[in-house]
């Protein structure tokens, strides 16, 4: 079987510390990392010295004080949401960055509920759980080394969701542990997102692919 | 921002909510926000918890379960109060799917439009060459038109409640601009090299 991905989703996450305050849609915009018309439109929930959080409608931006998170659900954004956070973490080039995470989530449509039950049943077999009455999957994680040289993990987490018919979300969670007390300097967190981005992009794919490929064997 | 303590009176002082924008929400609804974003809290950070998921159909096979929206405010300590009811963010109800993807680079700017590169996203795929007309660039990306600019191009459709749409989408890079310090580390960087090599 293979199903492409009807809805996907992307995030980048950098833990350091953050003021929300300064990020508005406006000083996004007169930084020109995003569009004018954007900041004009944005849609606004709370800018606070200690939240902020905003949509510009391909993007939602949510910062804390130690966090500042894009995320997207318009898969031709996501180059600009990692281009967003590349032009933040430029501009605030003092700010040290503790952790970095790059985030992907795909939603995927079965054909039927026959199917929908199959892979259910095929990424956890329950055979293993025959002592149970009527044993269902409602969330398979696993976690795996980095395949490149730095720390962290790959986190992939399947789970139904009822935002499609017969649907399934993976999530992948692309974590670097960043060691040291000092952390990165947003320079190399820069680096390191651009570095890495490309390649993480691909692992939920891969993951799919081969998580649909199983359903045969 | 000083947190409140727990045996503080439930009222949040003025200092303590200092709005930016006329836009966001009065003292109480900011109030109210973060209490419930408080709750809301869990040790995970990731988007998939940052989903709201109150369902629980699917009888057989996969299951939907309960999960939170994620936030970190821990450094905020408020009485306990039960939040009240906020309308969380919703999914969109227009997706878009994409067919075909690329990363453009302009190679030639005319006055009809841009003789761009195109490297597709996919592994399989075959460089092109090719024009686009200057009506497909929005206009708050035309300072970006110039040769050697990046951008993104997906060609696909827009599913949304009225079914689909054909969609095409082209998004300039933007990245800060150079900065006299940048300009200057630059200089320092290349003089440094050129110190340590000399010239070729």
């Amino acid at each position: 079987m293979h199903l492409r991905p009807q809805i996907r989703e992307h995030s980048v996450i950098v833990v350091g510390s953050i003021n929300p305050a300064i990020l508005q849609p406006a000083w996004l915009s007169s930084k020109q990392l995003i569009r004018e018309a954007e900041a004009h439109e944005a849609d606004i929930e709370v800018i606070h010295k200690e939240v902020s959080e905003f949509d510009i409608g391909w993007l939602k931006l949510t910062a804390t004080t130690n966090r500042i998170q894009l995320t997207t659900e318009q898969e031709p954004y996501f180059e600009a949401t990692r281009d967003l956070m590349i032009g933040i973490l430029s501009i605030l080039e003092h700010t040290p960055i503790s952790g970095l995470g790059i985030n992907w989530g795909n939603y995927y449509s079965f054909p039927n509920r026959s199917e929908f039950d199959r892979f259910g049943h095929a990424i956890a077999p329950k055979h293993f759980w025959s002592e149970l009455l009527e044993p269902r999957t409602s969330r398979v994680s696993i976690t795996s080394r980095r395949k490149d040289a730095y720390k962290g993990s790959v986190n992939a987490t399947i789970s139904p969701r009822d935002r499609l018919p017969f649907c399934a979300h993976l999530y992948v969670n692309d974590h670097f542990d960043i060691e040291g007390d000092e952390g990165l300097t947003s320079t190399e967190a820069v680096a390191r997102l651009s570095e890495c981005w490309s390649a993480s992009k691909l692992v939920p794919d891969q993951v799919a692919n081969r998580l649909f490929e199983g359903m045969k064997e | 921002m000083t947190a409140p303590s727990a045996s503080a009176s439930q009222e949040i002082s003025t200092e303590q909510v200092n709005l930016v924008l006329d836009a966001a929400l009065d003292e109480k609804e900011y109030v109210d926000y973060l209490r419930h974003r408080r709750e809301e809290s869990t040790q995970a950070p990731d988007i998939a918890a940052s989903r709201e998921l109150t369902k629980t159909s699917c009888p057989i096979g996969l299951q939907v379960k309960g999960g939170t929206e994620t936030t970190n405010l821990d450094r905020i300590s408020y009485p306990h109060v039960p939040p009240p009811w906020i309308e969380r963010s919703k999914p969109k109800t227009e997706y878009f799917v994409a067919l075909e993807s690329w990363e453009g680079t302009v190679e030639e700017v005319t006055p009809e439009g841009i003789v761009a590169r195109l490297v597709p996203d996919k592994e399989d795929g075959e460089e092109l060459s090719v024009t686009i007309k200057r009506e497909e660039i929005d206009d708050d990306d035309a300072q970006y038109v110039v040769p050697g600019a990046v951008f993104y191009w997906r060609i696909g459709y827009s599913q949304g409640r009225s079914g689909r749409r054909r969609s095409s989408v082209i998004r300039f890079r933007r990245l800060p601009r150079w900065t006299a310090s940048d300009l200057r580390h630059a200089e320092e960087e290349a003089n440094r090299l050129y110190e340590l090599f000399g010239s070729p």
